[in-house]
């Protein structure tokens, strides 16, 4: 048990660390995407949905009427606070995204930025990978992740009589009681996060569920996903131009049906056909079991062709529900609050868990004559620049997202460069350094890295903290104040190091 | 304000409990009969009371996950009052200790 706990910590410490860091940043994408977008305004939810669906039909129409997809987010909620269209061109290439201003129909240019959302993706994506390899690893890592949850319980036993108890001070017990802790602590989530984690990988990672009932030849993977997630009413387009069917009627029809719940996204195939499809999707962050309903209607003649209802079975509602735990979409603040929290506390339990076993090989080397052999030291600096060197680098795609030039090629590309660039060369620093001047020269780069953000953030834009906290703009003021928090909290650590060290 | 008094029961709830332990007892200023037991009780109690607060602001499913989720600061300030507290009785002790051996 022991060793199964040790080894699913060591060799999946820091891909865990980095999909926990990565991941707790998840649950503020949102509000990392609008920093990071500073030229939009104070967002304003929700709006009548048939005003901004009219809006921003009449945007499509005039500059995509030959598209073959539209799509339109209205304004919902907390986690889609803007008027975004985006639509497919029919002569290829990639999709089109626009910000409307929800009240004018105005187009907003935003900045090109990989945002909070590729932040957030980075914690099952990965980067530099294929998606299929990313998925098998991060698939491994979350089952390591569960095991050690669960051989940590039998492992610590004494995890119940050491329950709420941190002696601090003591080298190694401090590192343990800090470990145990940061599990303890956040014990429930933990355990969910991992396993609803596993669930979103089932297919890729348990293929053979699929082919017991598909089989296992070529295609079948394709029917079985064509029969989970069964197209709606598709249709081939006529080729006949048609007068599109008004938006608002079917936006009352869709909450007539729905008892009252609100639609929150348009797709609409083929626009301008006599074949168009609307589909008209509802909220699936509305509540924790994360789907809801979808309607597809008749584009020209408003006429209902098909409906997906929220709730389809037992066992898929299960699914849902894991999901939606995992993805937290539907807590306000409160709760939102207490996801970060339990996520850093799940990065505390990973980083300490790494450094008590470095710890526990120092404090052995010690008593041998051999010392530390030449891995061991190797890995107890790598430690610096994959605990450290992370948050640092993620200040350092912020720090980009502000310092790249607006009109550069490839530019939100460059700022995932940028991310990745910095965390190999704190990786390069750490490894030719002593970790324990390794340890204070990151800690202290952190602390500037976080705290000047707001500094940068007030000469590169005109949304100063000061402009937003007396606008009332708190998604841009709360990042400036959390970077400066952050920033605190690296200082106060540099300043510990420092004087534990002469 | 219901969210407030649900965030107060889980950490009365876990002070509760972690003073019933054998390792935290030390903290009460006398035992009684039966106090582990009370304290238990009481712990359990105010834990259990902290979910109706909760449910009373939101649905079932984000009212659990708040309440679960609410243990971890709590379990956290518990720890740290516990550690903050248990820290200068050792230094006296430790202080007392090497008097006594000084003047042996």
């Amino acid at each position: 048990m022991g060793e199964v706990h040790t080894w699913a910590g060591v060799l999946f410490g820091w891909l865990l660390y980095f999909m926990f860091v990565t991941g707790t940043a998840g649950y503020l994408d949102t509000e990392i995407d609008r920093w990071m977008r500073p030229e939009l305004p104070v967002a304003q939810y929700p709006r009548p949905r048939a005003d901004a669906a009219g809006k921003a039909l009449d945007y499509l129409q005039a500059q995509a009427p030959a598209a073959l997809r539209w799509s339109i987010q209205l304004p919902v909620d907390r986690n889609e606070p803007y008027l975004r269209v985006g639509w497919l061109p029919r002569a290829g290439g990639a999709a089109q995204s626009v910000w409307l201003d929800a009240q004018t129909g105005a187009p907003i240019a935003v900045r090109d930025t990989a945002g909070g959302q590729l932040l957030y993706q980075m914690h099952w994506r990965l980067h530099y990978l294929p998606p299929l390899a990313a998925e098998w690893l991060v698939a491994v890592a979350s089952m390591a992740l569960l095991l050690a949850l669960l051989t940590g319980i039998v492992v610590h036993r004494r995890f119940f009589a050491d329950f709420f108890t941190l002696r601090l001070g003591k080298g190694q017990r401090s590192w343990l009681d800090a470990h145990n802790l940061a599990a303890v602590a956040s014990l429930p989530f933990q355990l969910m996060i991992s396993y609803s984690g596993l669930v979103f990988v089932m297919f890729s990672f348990m293929p053979l569920i699929a082919s017991a009932w598909y089989g296992a030849a070529p295609g079948a993977a394709r029917a079985f996903y064509a029969d989970l997630f069964a197209p709606m009413a598709a249709a081939a387009p006529s080729g006949q131009r048609a007068a599109s069917a008004d938006i608002a009627p079917l936006l009352a029809d869709a909450r007539q049906r729905w008892a009252g719940a609100e639609a929150a996204l348009l797709e609409i195939a083929h626009p301008g056909d006599a074949q168009a499809r609307v589909s008209v999707i509802g909220n699936f962050a509305a509540g924790a079991v994360r789907s809801a309903g979808i309607l597809v209607y008749d584009g020209a003649s408003g006429a209902l062709l098909a409906e997906r209802p929220a709730w389809q079975s037992a066992p898929r509602a299960a699914r849902d529900l894991l999901l939606g735990l995992h993805e937290g979409l539907f807590g306000a603040r409160l709760l939102r609050a207490l996801y970060v929290f339990s996520g850093l506390l799940g990065c505390a339990m990973i980083a300490t868990g790494m450094l008590l076993w470095s710890a526990k090989r120092r404090e052995r080397a010690q008593r041998s004559p051999a010392g530390l052999s030449r891995g061991q030291a190797l890995v107890e600096r790598l430690h610096v620049a994959a605990i450290l060197g992370l948050p640092i680098a993620i200040a350092a795609y912020f720090w980009a997202n502000r310092l790249l030039p607006p009109g550069m090629a490839q530019r939100a590309q460059w700022e995932l460069h940028l991310l990745f660039a910095v965390w190999l060369a704190l990786f390069v620093h750490a490894a030719l350094t002593p970790a324990r001047r390794a340890w204070r020269q990151q800690a202290r780069l952190a602390a500037l890295a976080f705290g000047a953000l707001p500094l940068l953030n007030a000469i590169a834009t005109d949304r100063h903290l000061v402009h937003s906290l007396r606008a009332g703009d708190w998604v841009m003021g709360g990042f400036d104040l959390s970077a400066l928090a952050l920033g605190l909290a690296f200082a106060l650590w540099a300043w510990r190091l420092q004087r534990r060290t002469p | 304000m219901m969210l407030a008094l649900a965030f107060a029961l889980t950490q009365l709830g876990l002070a509760a409990l972690a003073l019933a332990m054998d390792r935290h007892a030390g903290l009460l200023p006398r035992r009684y009969p039966l106090m582990r037991r009370a304290l238990r009780a009481l712990g359990a109690a105010a834990l259990a009371a902290a979910l109706p607060c909760t449910l009373a602001r939101m649905d079932f499913a984000p009212a659990l996950a708040t309440w679960l989720g609410l243990l971890a600061p709590a379990t956290l300030c518990t720890a740290a009052a516990l550690a903050w507290a248990q820290r200068p009785r050792h230094a006296r002790v430790r202080a007392r200790s090497a008097a006594g051996s000084a003047t042996h």
